[in-house]
C-alpha cells in the first residue's frame, strides 16, 4: 500500500479515513473502540495493521497512533451503527471495549481484552491472556492455549478444545466445557448449569462452583481423583467407584477415585452433581441439556 | 375528600392494615362510589382466582414420565451408587441428625462407614475447609441495604465489611443508573436479583442450620459475587469518551 | 381419580421404595394442579414440558420428602421452584424463537378485540411476568407474601406491590 499514506496516518495523530493500512511494531496495542457494530480481528504475517467498516469499505474512523498504542473508533460525532474488520499480526496485543459491540477475534499469540455491554464475543485459536467479559453476551472459544479469564453477566460461555488455563464466570448462563486438556480449570455459576466433557490431567485442579445448577461432569477414563463435593440440598452420583474419606451431612463429602492426584472441587446450594464415564471418541449429548 | 392510594385498598384487602389504617379505610369507602367499586373488583378477582377450576394435560403424561424415571431408577436413588447429601433438620432442642442418607458405594469398608456416622470423620473434613478473607470495609450502608447486611453479619460477623462494602457499591450504582440505557439496568437488575436470591437462600438456610461451614463460605461466595458483578457493572458506567 | 389421606400417605412410602405403580398413582392424583399451576405460571407452550420435568424431579427427591408437610404441600411447592428456575431457559429459547418480538409486548398488549372481556384464565396469561407470578402464587396457591418473596427472590414488599399491579391490569382486562 502507499508508503506515503501510512506516513501520513502516523504523522496525523486523528485522521478519518476508510481503508486504512498502518505499520505495526513489536510490543503494540492495537485498541478499538466504541464501535456499534460488529467488531473482527484476524490475523497476518505482516508487519502492518488493516482496518476498514466491517460492511461499508468506506466507513470512515479515527485512526491514532501514541507510543505503542494504535487506536481506532468511530468518528467525532458519528452515530452510525458500524462495525470495523482489522488484520492485524499475531504479535500485538489487543483491547477491544464497546456498548453494542459483537466480537470476533481469531489467531493472536498476545494479551487480548474485551470489554463488551451486550455484544456476543467469538475467540479462536488464541495463545495469550485473555480477559473478556460481556455483560449480556455470550462467549464462544475454540482453540484456546495460553490462559482466560472470561465473564458474562447473563450469556453463556462455551469453550471447546483447548488447553488453556481458565477462569470463567456467569450469574445466569450455562457453563459448557468441552473436549479440554486443561491444567486448571475454575468454572462459577450462579443460576445455570455447569458442564463439562473430556479428560481431567493427573495433578491439574478443576473447580466448579454454582448456587443451584446442576454440575454435570462426563470424564473419560482413567480418572483419578481427590475429591470434595459440597452441597447444601443436593444430589451426588458417580459412575466410579468412590471412597469416601469425610463426610458431614448438609455439608459435603470428600473422596477418591482411582489413584487420586488429580483436584476436584464442586459446591452447588441445590443443584444435583453427576460423574459419568465418557468412552473415549464418543461425544453424546446428555438429554436433559437438550433444547 | 383525599382517595387514598389504590394499593392501600389491596393491603386493606388482604388484612395488611393496622385496625387504626383499616378503620381510615373503611370511612372513605362509606363515602366513596369509586373506591367502593375498585375494592368490589379485586373481590371478585380473588373469589374468580380461588375458584379457577383445574386443567388436564390435552395428553397423557404419564408415558414419558415412565420412561424417564426408569432411567432414573437404573441408578438413583434406591441403587447403591447415590450418595444423598441432606440437609440436617434440627429437632427440638437443636444439633440432633434426622435420617442421614447416605450410601457409599463398592470400596468402603464397614469401619469406614461406622466411622463416618461417628462424625470423627467429620471433624476431619470440616478442617480442610478454606477461609477466604472478606474484603476491605466500606462506608455505611444504605437504609435499603442495611436488611441485607446486617442479616449477613448476624449471620457470619466477619461477613460484615463485606456486606458494607458491596452495599456501598449498590449505591454508587444505583447513583449512575441514568449513565446507562434501560436495556442495560434490566440486565443488570436481573442479574443481581439472581445473585441476591441466592443470598437470600444461603441467609435462609444457615437459620436453619446454624454453623454449617459450607454455607457460611456459600454466603460469604455470594456476598463475593455480588461485589465483582458490581464492580464490573460500575466499570461499564464509563464517562462519555 | 382421588387418593384419601391415608392411601397417598401409603403411596408416598412405597414410591419412595421405588415402586412405580405407587407413584403413578400418585402422579394421577396432583397432575391437574400441577399442570394448571404450570400453566398459568409459564404458558400452554411449557406447561406439557414442565409438568413432566416436575414429576420427573419428585420421583427422584422423594428421599427428601420429610413428611412434615403434605405431599401435596411438598409437591407445589417443587413444582414453583422449578417453574421460577427455568424461567430464564424459557427466556432464552423464546429469544431464539422469536428474535423479534419483545416477550412482553406480546404479553401486556390488549385484547384482539377491544371491548371484549377476557376470562381471567385468558388475562393471566397477559400479565406481565413478575406480576403473573406473584398473582398466581398469592390468588390462586395462596401462598403469603413472605414466602413468596424467598421463592421468587424479591422482598415482601414488592410483592404485594405485584399484587396490587396484577390486580389493576386484570381489571382492565375482564371489564368489556
Amino acid at each position: 500500500m502507499n508508503p506515503i499514506l501510512a506516513f501520513v496516518l502516523l504523522m496525523a495523530p486523528a485522521v478519518s479515513a476508510g481503508d486504512t493500512l498502518v505499520d505495526v511494531r513489536p510490543g503494540d496495542h492495537l485498541v478499538l473502540k466504541d464501535f456499534e457494530g460488529r467488531v473482527v480481528v484476524d490475523t497476518w504475517d505482516r508487519p502492518e495493521a488493516r482496518a476498514q467498516g466491517e460492511s461499508k469499505s468506506d466507513y470512515r474512523f479515527r485512526t491514532t497512533r501514541s507510543g505503542n498504542d494504535l487506536v481506532f473508533r468511530p468518528s467525532r460525532g458519528s452515530d452510525e451503527e458500524e462495525g470495523i474488520r482489522v488484520t492485524a499480526p499475531p504479535w500485538v496485543s489487543l483491547e477491544i471495549q464497546g456498548r453494542e459491540t459483537e466480537v470476533s477475534v481469531r489467531g493472536f499469540e498476545e494479551n487480548v481484552r474485551i470489554r463488551s455491554l451486550e455484544g456476543d464475543v467469538g475467540l479462536t485459536n488464541l495463545s495469550g491472556s485473555l480477559d473478556v467479559y460481556t455483560a449480556e453476551g455470550e462467549i464462544i472459544a475454540n482453540g484456546l492455549t495460553g490462559e482466560a479469564r472470561l465473564r458474562t453477566g447473563d450469556g453463556d460461555i462455551e469453550v471447546r478444545a483447548s488447553s488453556a488455563e481458565l477462569d470463567v464466570e456467569t450469574v445466569e448462563g450455562e457453563i459448557r466445557l468441552e473436549h479440554l486438556e486443561s491444567r486448571r480449570i475454575s468454572a462459577k455459576g450462579t443460576g445455570g448449569e455447569i458442564e463439562f466433557t473430556g479428560r481431567m490431567l493427573d495433578g491439574g485442579q478443576y473447580t466448579f462452583l454454582t448456587h443451584e445448577g446442576d454440575v454435570f461432569l462426563r470424564l473419560v477414563p482413567p480418572v483419578n481423583l481427590d475429591a470434595t463435593v459440597l452441597a447444601y440440598d443436593g444430589e451426588f452420583t458417580s459412575d466410579f467407584p468412590v471412597r469416601a474419606t469425610g463426610f458431614r451431612s448438609g455439608e459435603g463429602i470428600q473422596f477418591r477415585t482411582g489413584e487420586g492426584g488429580t483436584r476436584l472441587q464442586v459446591e452447588t446450594f441445590s443443584g444435583e452433581v453427576r460423574i459419568r464415564r465418557l468412552e473415549e471418541g464418543r461425544v453424546e449429548r446428555p438429554a436433559e441439556f437438550d433444547d | 375528600m383525599n382517595h387514598p392510594d389504590t394499593t392501600l385498598l389491596s393491603a386493606y384487602l388482604d388484612g395488611d392494615l393496622s385496625p387504626r389504617e383499616a378503620l381510615e379505610v373503611e370511612d372513605h369507602l362509606g363515602e366513596c362510589g369509586s373506591c367502593s367499586e375498585l375494592l368490589a373488583d379485586f373481590r371478585a378477582i380473588r373469589e374468580e382466582a380461588r375458584e379457577l377450576p383445574s386443567q388436564a394435560p390435552p395428553r397423557d403424561l404419564w408415558p414419558a414420565i415412565a420412561r424417564a424415571i426408569q432411567d432414573e431408577a437404573a441408578r438413583d436413588p434406591r441403587d447403591p451408587d447415590v450418595i444423598r447429601l441432606h440437609p440436617r433438620v434440627p429437632e427440638k432442642g437443636r444439633g440432633s441428625r434426622r435420617g442421614i442418607f447416605l450410601t457409599v458405594p463398592w470400596a468402603v469398608a464397614a469401619g469406614l462407614v461406622l466411622a463416618l456416622f461417628s462424625g470423627f470423620m467429620g471433624a476431619r473434613l470440616s478442617s480442610g475447609f478454606v477461609q477466604r478473607a472478606p474484603s476491605v470495609s466500606g462506608k455505611g450502608p444504605t437504609e435499603a441495604g442495611a436488611t441485607w447486611v446486617s442479616l449477613v453479619g448476624q449471620a457470619k460477623p466477619e461477613l460484615a465489611p463485606a456486606a458494607e462494602e458491596v452495599a456501598r457499591l449498590e449505591r454508587v450504582l444505583s447513583e449512575h443508573q441514568g449513565d446507562l440505557d434501560s436495556l442495560t439496568v434490566g440486565v443488570l437488575e436481573k442479574n443481581l436479583e439472581a445473585i441476591d436470591r441466592a443470598i437470600r437462600e444461603s441467609l435462609a438456610a444457615l437459620e436453619e442450620d446454624p454453623g454449617n461451614r459450607f454455607l457460611e463460605s456459600n454466603l460469604e461466595r455470594a456476598v463475593l459475587t455480588k461485589g465483582e458483578y458490581l464492580r464490573d457493572a460500575a466499570s461499564l458506567v464509563t464517562p462519555a469518551t | 381419580m382421588t387418593l384419601s389421606p391415608e392411601e397417598e400417605g401409603r403411596d408416598v412410602v412405597l414410591a419412595a421404595g421405588g415402586n412405580p405403580e405407587a407413584f403413578e398413582r400418585l402422579y394421577r392424583f396432583h397432575q391437574r394442579r400441577v399442570y394448571s399451576l404450570t400453566v398459568r405460571m409459564a404458558g400452554p407452550e411449557w406447561a406439557e414440558d414442565l409438568t413432566q420435568e416436575v414429576f420427573i424431579r419428585a420421583w427422584s427427591k422423594l428421599g427428601t420428602f420429610r413428611g412434615d408437610s403434605s405431599f401435596g404441600t411438598w409437591l407445589y411447592r417443587l413444582a414453583v421452584n422449578l417453574i421460577l428456575s427455568r424461567r430464564e431457559t424459557r427466556r432464552r429459547r423464546e429469544k431464539r424463537q422469536h428474535p423479534e418480538s419483545d416477550v412482553l409486548d406480546r404479553m401486556h398488549s390488549r385484547p384482539e378485540r377491544p371491548g371484549v372481556a377476557l376470562d381471567l384464565e385468558a388475562a393471566i396469561q397477559r400479565l406481565p411476568q413478575r406480576a403473573r407470578e406473584v398473582f398466581v402464587l398469592y390468588e390462586v396457591e395462596g401462598y403469603p407474601h413472605d414466602e413468596i418473596a424467598k421463592m421468587t427472590g424479591i422482598s415482601p414488599g414488592t410483592s404485594k406491590s405485584q399484587l396490587h399491579r396484577a390486580r389493576m391490569i386484570l381489571r382492565d382486562f375482564l371489564k368489556a
